[in-house]
Formats: structure tokens, C-alpha cells, sequence
């Protein structure tokens, strides 16, 4: 009992020194569409894809030197959606470390991924990592689509092996 | 132990989550025209070559089309009304319209209220529009088909008449 009580211990002071976190920089990402797009009676937007800055946001990774590897997974919340619009992401960069032996996998730009509210797997590496950009896109703008404003969140799931 | 074990596997192996907001903001989109063009046209009586009988409407006119695009908020329906606002129709006859479609486009794109005539108090056509488009072209959205009917013999006088339709899109 004393021995496992000493290991317990030993194991929660490795867990808060390799504390593994994500942060996202960047903000918000709200877009508004123009009615303007839309020149001639009849016509529905000509464009159905609402595109982000490259670098939209930022994922810095920390705490993760003392593990083997980690992995980021994403996926959505919906808050006030609708299911005529999608919404897509994809990993413009490989971002930066000052570590050592860091890596990073898949390298450079990927293809936009269909975001869902299964996490699904993005990026992963070994040891810290900053800056990792992200692209969004929404996809399906149509004038069939009520109006208003929709909102999702975007999470971003972050899990050390 | 294996319990035990199985903790602090999970201990190890835990999980943080970072989030961010999105949001897309979409307009009220609310456009109308006649295709294919505004140009007039034109509905004659002929003459009767025998004596006694009545003058004859020489057809109908089918070569308009109206086509629009309309984005609404939740809940919220449009209508198209139709009114003569400029010119009168020749006295003893009326202007018969019969409306028909939608062809082409998607969303919902109303229903045709036809047949009816128009005089210069707005009457509805076309109902029950939310979020639709027609197409851009003739043989899209609704054909407008233009008649004329007698109503009063006694009325008619030689001559030409000329008048003004105008179509508008409004919400309910």
C-alpha cells in the first residue's frame, strides 16, 4: 500500500511538470457575405465558399517534451448552425521550436478536412511547437439559406502518447 | 493493480481542448425582373369579315417571364403583386393574366395564384416565397400569359390603348 501511494505520487508530479496544453491565438473567425454578390434576378451566389485568412489562427503545443509523441484532433459544436453549410479546415504551416528533435507531421499545407462533431486527426509531432496555421472555410452560402447569423465552435483536442 | 494501472495510464495519457468561434452572417436578398426584357407587347382585336358577327382576339401573349432571387429570414414569406399604374385597358375589355410555373431554380419559390385580371389595385400572383431563386433566363421562374376578354360589348371603341404593368416584390 505504501508502495503504491509513493508511485501515485511520483506519477502526479510527472503528470503537472509535463502539463500538455494547446493554445489557440488568432481570434475569431465571422464572416459576412454581401448581398451585392448577387447582380442579376434569378441568380443564387455565384461563389458558395466563404474562405478565411491563411493563418486565420495559430496552435502552439507546450508541455509535451517529456512524452514520446502527441496528436491534435478537431472537431465542431454547433451553436446556431444549418445543415445546407459545412465547415472545412486544413493546416497552412508547419509553424516554429526552439526545442530539439522536434517534428512536425503532416509537414507544410494539407487538403481541407470536413469538420464534424467527431474529432477527427490533424497534426501531430514530438515535443513543443508554436504558430502551427489553420485555415477555415464555409462552404454551401446559398439564398436558400434563412438568414441570420450562424455560429459554431471549433475544438481543438490535443492528447500526448 | 490492473485497476490501479489502468489509472494511471489515464493519468499519463490525459487530454486538453482549445476552442475557437466561427460564425457566418447571411443577407436579405430580394431582386425581380422580366425576362426576357421590358419591351412591350401587343394584344389586337380583328375585325369580322362577315357582318353580324363579333371581333375576334387575335391570341394571347406568352413571351414574358418573371425570374427572382429572394433570401428571408426564418419565418418570413414574400409575395408578387401585379397593377396596372400608368394607361388604362381599352373600356369593355379586361386584361386576363394566368400565371404559371416555377420552372428551374430551387428553395421555395411560392405558388402561381392564376388566372385573374388586372386593374390598378395590386393583385398577388405569386405567393408563399422564401428562400429561392428561378434561374436567370426566359423559361425560367413563372410565364406570364396576357389575354384579353370582353366584358362590355356595348363599350368598345376603335383605337389603341396603352398602359404600364409593374411587378413588385414584398414581404407578407
Amino acid at each position: 500500500m505504501k508502495y503504491i501511494i509513493k508511485l501515485l505520487c511520483l506519477l502526479f508530479s510527472f503528470n503537472c511538470c509535463y502539463a500538455q496544453t494547446v493554445n489557440i491565438t488568432g481570434g475569431s473567425w465571422a464572416t459576412s457575405i454581401t448581398s451585392g454578390l448577387i447582380s442579376e434576378a434569378g441568380n443564387d451566389y455565384t461563389n458558395t465558399v466563404a474562405t478565411s485568412g491563411v493563418s486565420q489562427n495559430q496552435a502552439d503545443i507546450r508541455g509535451v517534451n517529456g512524452f514520446s509523441s502527441w496528436q491534435v484532433s478537431v472537431s465542431k459544436v454547433d451553436v446556431d448552425w444549418n445543415s445546407g453549410l459545412s465547415v472545412w479546415i486544413r493546416k497552412t504551416g508547419d509553424g516554429d521550436s526552439g526545442v530539439a528533435g522536434s517534428s512536425i507531421t503532416p509537414t507544410g499545407s494539407t487538403a481541407f478536412m470536413q469538420l464534424t462533431s467527431t474529432p477527427q486527426y490533424i497534426f501531430g509531432g514530438v515535443k513543443n511547437r508554436n504558430n502551427v496555421p489553420f485555415q477555415y472555410e464555409i462552404r454551401g452560402i446559398s439564398v436558400t439559406i434563412p438568414v441570420k447569423t450562424y455560429s459554431t465552435t471549433i475544438m481543438y483536442t490535443i492528447s500526448a502518447l | 493493480m490492473k485497476t490501479l494501472i489502468f489509472i494511471l495510464l489515464c493519468l499519463i495519457n490525459t487530454k486538453l481542448i482549445a476552442q475557437v468561434s466561427t460564425s457566418i452572417s447571411l443577407p436579405s436578398v430580394v431582386l425581380l425582373d422580366i425576362e426576357p426584357n421590358n419591351a412591350p407587347i401587343t394584344l389586337n382585336y380583328l375585325p369580322p369579315t362577315e357582318a353580324g358577327n363579333s371581333i375576334s382576339v387575335a391570341g394571347s401573349d406568352n413571351t414574358k417571364w418573371i425570374n427572382f432571387s429572394s433570401a428571408v429570414e426564418p419565418n418570413i414569406t414574400r409575395k408578387i403583386t401585379a397593377q396596372i399604374t400608368s394607361g388604362s385597358v381599352s373600356s369593355g375589355l379586361r386584361l386576363k393574366l394566368e400565371v404559371s410555373g416555377p420552372s428551374g431554380g430551387g428553395g421555395n419559390r411560392g405558388n402561381a395564384v392564376s388566372p385573374l385580371y388586372l386593374s390598378t389595385a395590386a393583385s398577388t400572383i405569386v405567393n408563399g416565397i422564401e428562400g429561392a431563386f428561378t434561374g436567370n433566363s426566359s423559361g425560367s421562374g413563372y410565364n406570364l400569359v396576357f389575354s384579353l376578354e370582353i366584358q362590355d360589348y356595348s363599350l368598345l371603341r376603335s383605337g389603341s390603348n396603352t398602359f404600364s404593368i409593374t411587378y413588385t416584390i414584398a414581404d407578407n
